[in-house]
């Protein structure tokens, strides 16, 4: 049995308190109303949160347990979102404060050493063979990336700024890449799109495929020096985290800046370099924003987003209950979605009724993995009647005042 | 309904009391069972439900009798002295934290009745919002249940003008050991409401006052509510002297009407603490409060009050940033420590107020007596004295064993052994625990004349005949003592 990968993170299991403020520590933030949407979504079991968790990781330390089925779902139910990081009260990652507890390396560590011993939810294993085959974990063919380009545009081989298109945009979600990519032709930044971009590895970091990721990260790496790119943009926050937290870490740190859109078009609007049309009274609309967990409490971007809406001349901006560093999760992350889909829907119905409850006829988000499980969420409510406020990438309304 | 891994009767009724959802056997998650937030480790349970009514509670006893079961009681499992461990393979683990609704909040009465199993810092800011408090919860409020600090007879925020959760309490709903369910207080009587404790016989309530659940399972609670202060503030005074502050402490403890915290903290304390704070080096002890009142001129004349006092005896009024900083993240202390020293060593309790200082000096001595292992095993903060109830005192000797060591088997004996010597040391120096768990319970009920323990074990057996619920604390086991 191997604790490889679990041991670099030791200090962190031990320093568990069990305290369980990973579990339902109520309004430590006036936007914190619960903590872990996965146990509030079963029976609620402590395996379900981190401290139940933590201390399994602890007795397989200890070689008091074994890899098994049960020991791989419980480890695999977790979206990675970071609320238990954000609000344990032992960890209390502040800034200036040393780390002393990281719930989610700890368990992106423990699938690593599961998938080292053979063991990993089915559909988990066969993105992670996808993402080797085809740099996607959608089984899509490679030469396919780039048709969501209608358009016939020129791009340069060679420029300051990659747009950095990611798989769920490339492949599913084609309608946030071709609004991005309409936004940066009408700025007229220089920036090119590379067909051999290859899946960020994000997937297969998430959920134990390390080799996978490290395969990946120096591939994509590469094609940005050659690029020549001194800043990669990308609008998926899972891709933002990878190439900003996770590729120094994994490869060394790389010589170009990392840019989520929303940082970008901050930047841009800031500089004068964005203007608006004029927009009608039909045209305008109450929105609330969702900060995906991988840009939000990953990597602590949460102004730009909210600072690039409130300058769209058509939108009015309100605030879910649980916003910012207690956002709730869409459940797309960290493999949940593929490993645990109906649950991962229920999830993102929950917190499409707490948009509705702001009387919001939108909800949006700068994830297109979050756009995705929401619109299955949207469509399962719909079904049986539900009133569900429309979905949208930032990009896309972006685009719509330009 | 989905195959039970224990494969028997037992699980099949469990299943069908709490549904299939709130019902585990699985025994890799049985597995964190076996830790609250300290030292010591328990043996996995072999079942956890989670029951969402009274109604569910008084089932699952009654199977646990039928198949004369035990069940382990555990509200938010952040306490740290094995009370919610089971101690044998086959228990069940009953989890009170689905019951955790406000059932009322009877401003008429100035009483808020909750379930059990709510968290505290829920009941908290569900009373802030209308202006109102209830005991201000455990140092662990942010995870504990109110009925779990009934069991352990918390003391907490505000503890020095208002006392610890016992003076708060009006009465209860519990579920006893054979499934009936009764209540204390005036809500014995169906015609009255939950407003007060006594004047209907012996006061029942008391009985269930540290219990640690071996009386019944708590179900219901109401407590006693006030007006949310208005006035509130910070007072902070240093001295040359350990003797000087705690002359100081004693006296405006004996004219203390509106502070909620009234704190001495020892010279190894004010010497950490300095390190950040660096106004106080130099300052050999330190006595802070924070006053909460309704008034302007009620404030400032208990400030005034103790203002003269800290001057009769050499202490100066300081800029009060750490008062302000404990006030402040008061809500975080049981955290912070945590984070910065390690796992929590209870050697801690009540004493008389005169007697304070003499148990300081005491356990420095205790300390030099077993310096091995406090310079090998443990994180040593300092002793810090909280004013209780207007006229006690709760002396918190704040060693931790620190978290790296926890890995190694030698040290966690080493540990555990200084830990019992502790409990019976502050025992013997005539202190009181309040929270005492099975670690401290068992130590308590060594010591103790037979004849406590005694009736100890025949007011159990008249309540839980067959010991289903907590067997194994105060040294009361199925097999008998």
């Amino acid at each position: 049995m191997s604790a490889r990968n679990l041991e670099k993170y030791k200090d962190y299991v031990y320093s568990c308190l069990r305290c369980g403020s990973c579990r339902d520590a109520y309004y430590v933030q006036e936007n914190t109303f619960l903590i872990c949407p996965v146990r509030e979504l079963t029976g609620g079991f402590d395996v379900y949160y981190a401290r139940g968790k933590m201390m399994l990781a602890r007795k397989y330390l200890e070689g008091a347990i074994k890899p098994s089925e049960e020991l791989m779902r419980y480890i695999y139910m977790c979206t990675t979102c970071a609320n238990c990081r954000e609000h344990c009260r032992i960890s209390m990652n502040l800034p200036g404060r040393k780390t002393i507890l990281d719930q989610i390396a700890v368990i992106e560590a423990f699938r690593a050493d599961l998938v080292e011993q053979g063991f990993c939810p089915p559909k988990i294993k066969a993105f992670a063979e996808s993402i080797r085959k085809n740099y996607n974990p959608y089984h899509e063919k490679h030469s396919e990336r780039t048709l969501w380009m209608v358009k016939e545009v020129r791009l340069p081989e060679k420029a300051d700024i990659l747009y950095f298109v990611g798989c769920t945009s490339s492949y599913r979600r084609k309608e946030i890449a071709q609004n991005t990519l309409d936004i940066l032709l009408k700025v007229n930044v220089n920036f090119t799109i590379s067909p051999n971009e290859w899946c960020c590895g994000s997937p297969a970091l998430r959920t134990g495929w390390v080799d996978v990721a490290k395969e990946m990260a120096r591939h994509n790496i590469e094609l940005i020096e050659s690029i020549g790119a001194k800043t990669v943009v990308t609008s998926c926050a899972g891709c933002y985290r990878t190439l900003k937290l996770d590729y120094p870490r994994l490869v060394g740190k790389p010589g170009f800046e990392v840019l989520h859109t929303t940082e970008l078009l901050q930047r841009l609007i800031g500089e004068g370099k964005i203007t608006f049309r004029d927009v009608n009274a039909s045209e305008k609309m109450i929105v609330t924003y969702h900060d995906p967990c991988h840009l939000g409490r990953h990597v602590g971007i949460y102004d730009p987003p909210r600072e690039v809406l409130k300058s769209l001349p058509f939108v009015e901006l309100v605030e879910m209950r649980r916003t910012r560093s207690g956002s709730w999760c869409c459940g797309s992350g960290g493999g949940f979605k593929s490993a645990f889909g109906d649950l991962a829907v229920q999830l993102a119905e929950e917190r499409l009724r707490e948009a509705r409850e702001t009387g919001a006829k939108a909800l949006v988000t700068s994830c297109p993995f979050c756009v995705h499980n929401f619109l299955d969420a949207k469509f399962s409510m719909e079904k049986r009647g539900e009133r569900v406020p429309d979905i949208y990438d930032i990009v896309q309304l972006v685009s719509k005042v330009l | 309904m989905p195959p039970s891994y224990a494969g028997d009767e037992l699980a099949s009724a469990l299943r069908s009391i709490v549904g299939d959802k709130y019902f585990l056997d699985e025994p890799t998650a049985m597995i964190p069972y076996v830790r609250d937030s300290g030292i010591f480790e328990g043996v996995p349970p072999s079942f956890v439900v989670r029951p969402g009514s009274v109604e569910e509670v008084i089932e699952v006893i009654k199977v646990a009798n039928k198949y004369k079961v035990p069940i382990r009681i555990r509200g938010g499992g952040s306490s740290y002295t094995a009370a919610v461990l089971p101690q044998e393979r086959r228990e069940i683990l009953l989890d009170t934290t689905r019951l955790n609704r406000i059932i009322e909040i009877d401003e008429e009465s100035n009483s808020v009745t909750v379930e059990a199993g709510i968290n505290w810092s829920k009941l908290l800011y569900e009373l802030k919002k209308r202006g109102l408090m209830t005991f201000g919860g455990p140092g662990s409020l942010y995870t504990a249940t109110v009925g779990g600090s009934v069991s352990c007879a918390s003391l907490g925020a505000g503890m020095s003008k208002y006392g610890g959760i016992g003076d708060w309490i009006l009465g209860l709903q519990v579920v006893l050991p054979t499934g009936e369910v009764i209540r204390t207080g005036s809500g014995i009587n169906p015609f009255a409401k939950k407003f007060c404790r006594y004047g209907l016989g012996p006061d029942l309530t008391g009985l269930f006052v540290g219990d640690h659940g071996i009386f019944g399972v708590k179900t219901e609670v109401t407590l006693r509510t006030y007006l949310l202060p208005e006035v509130t503030g910070e007072v902070e005074y240093a001295f040359q002297s350990e003797e000087d502050a705690f002359n100081a402490f004693r006296e405006m403890a004996n004219v203390n009407e509106m502070a909620d915290t009234l704190r001495l903290y020892d010279a190894d304390w004010v010497r950490g603490v300095s390190r950040s704070f660096h106004y106080l080096e130099g300052a050999k002890s330190l006595v802070l409060g924070y006053i909460s009142t309704y008034s302007n001129k009620l404030y400032e004349a208990q400030k005034e009050l103790f203002d003269a006092i800290a001057r009769k005896h050499g202490g100066r009024e300081t800029e009060g940033k750490y008062a302000k900083y404990v006030h402040e993240t008061h809500h975080d202390s049981y955290y912070l420590i945590r984070r910065t020293h390690g796992i929590a060593i209870s050697a801690y309790g009540q004493a008389p107020l005169g007697r304070v200082l003499e148990i300081i000096k005491s356990y420095r001595k205790f300390l030099r007596d077993n310096q091995e292992v406090v310079k090998n095993y443990t994180s040593y903060a300092g002793i810090m004295v909280t004013l209780v109830s207007k006229r006690h005192a709760n002396v918190y000797l704040a060693i931790f064993f620190p978290w790296h060591l926890d890995s190694d088997p030698k040290a966690r004996q080493t540990i555990l052994g200084f830990w019992d010597r502790c409990i019976d040391f502050f025992i013997e120096q005539g202190g009181i625990h309040y929270w005492v768990g099975k670690l401290i319970g068992d130590r308590i009920y060594l010591k103790v004349p037979k004849v406590q323990h005694d009736f100890l074990k025949t007011l159990k057996k008249a309540l839980d005949p067959n010991c289903i619920l907590n067997p194994g604390l105060f040294l009361i086991t199925r097999e008998g003592p």
